[in-house]
């Protein structure tokens, strides 16, 4: 019987997070019926910053800002939560694609009208490296929405990561 | 002859890695072919949602040309992505001038049929669009090691 030894770090569930968030916001664009802008979209770069914001346990939350260009009220909400716990256990991959296309589809159903798009904007804790093409900014004011938490998205050694969408 | 090639994703690689592993597989099977790196860049946004969603995992993309290559290329994700093998470019197509890679349109993409055939000439549409099932989780890990998860799905089906 042949045996082979696999090293895991952090920088593994890093990547598989930052694919699983990536692949996730497509997935609830697509649902609101704005596929052809998120095909439109850099995701590659969202991946390359979470990479490293994750690895270096800075990001706190990723989130899916949709709003009225109009009147650039926001319309609708998606925000993963990352936690961060000890490499240890058995090493398991996790993810739940389709919970993400749930929320969007909860989320059109409370009714979404404008000329809407989106916009990604990723919560770090002070410190965090600074990547190009990302700088500080301010999220809209979600004081209008309220938010339903949908359980687990996605999960790997030493990172986990749970979604909640907000709506009127 | 049909053939598979299993491309390791994440963990191993993140998508837009995966995605040039692909190209770079693609483009070596087929030497006499032109441009074929940047007609698949015509397709890159589609293949990278396919790979993130691990959409491929289970619905291969189809490389075919002539009746010499017919190969179907799986991503594979999770814990079995860190012991894969490296993949090569298949045998087959040293002589084709012509190719077509087969796109998979799962239910749910943010694009469609008409949009992947548009995109270029080389691409075709496998199938139907399969309706999603719903909250499927995946885990890989713990006894998913032990398992071809290909021969499962084939099991399973």
């Amino acid at each position: 019987m042949q045996t082979r030894a696999i090293t895991i770090s952090i920088s593994h569930t890093a990547t598989a997070i930052g694919a699983k968030i990536s692949g996730s916001f497509q997935r609830m664009l697509a649902e609101l019926g704005l596929g052809r802008l998120a095909l439109a979209h850099d995701w590659a770069d969202l991946e390359r910053v979470l990479g490293t914001w994750l690895q270096e346990k800075s990001a706190k939350s990723v989130v899916l800002e949709v709003y009225d260009q109009v009147t650039n009220r926001l319309v609708t909400k998606f925000e993963v939560f990352v936690e961060y716990s000890a490499l240890e256990g058995m090493p398991r991959f996790r993810h739940d694609i389709e919970t993400s296309a749930l929320a969007a589809r909860k989320a059109a159903a409370a009714g979404l009208t404008g000329d809407l798009r989106f916009r990604v904007i990723v919560h770090n804790q002070d410190g965090a490296t600074a990547m190009a093409g990302w700088g500080p900014g301010t999220a809209r004011d979600a004081s209008h929405l309220k938010r339903r938490a949908m359980g687990e998205l996605a999960s790997g050694p030493g990172i986990s990561c749970s979604l909640e969408y907000s709506v009127t | 002859m049909k053939r598979q090639r299993h491309v390791a994703a994440d963990p191993a690689r993140n998508t837009a890695q995966t995605y040039d592993t692909i190209a770079e597989l693609i483009v070596g099977a087929l030497p006499r072919a032109t441009a074929v790196a940047d007609e698949l860049a015509r397709g890159r946004s589609f293949l990278t949602y396919l790979i993130s969603t691990e959409a491929t995992a289970e619905e291969p993309l189809v490389l075919r040309a002539d009746d010499t290559l017919d190969c179907d290329i799986f991503t594979v994700h999770g814990m079995d992505a860190l012991s894969a093998e490296g993949a090569t470019s298949p045998p087959g197509g040293a002589r084709s001038t012509d190719w077509t890679l087969c796109i998979p349109v799962p239910a749910g993409a943010p694009f469609d049929a008409a949009d992947v055939t548009a995109a270029s000439s080389h691409f075709v549409v496998k199938r139907a669009a399969k309706k999603a099932s719903p909250a499927r989780a995946t885990v890989t890990g713990g006894l998913a090691s032990l398992v071809d998860p290909n021969e499962l799905r084939k099991a399973v089906r």
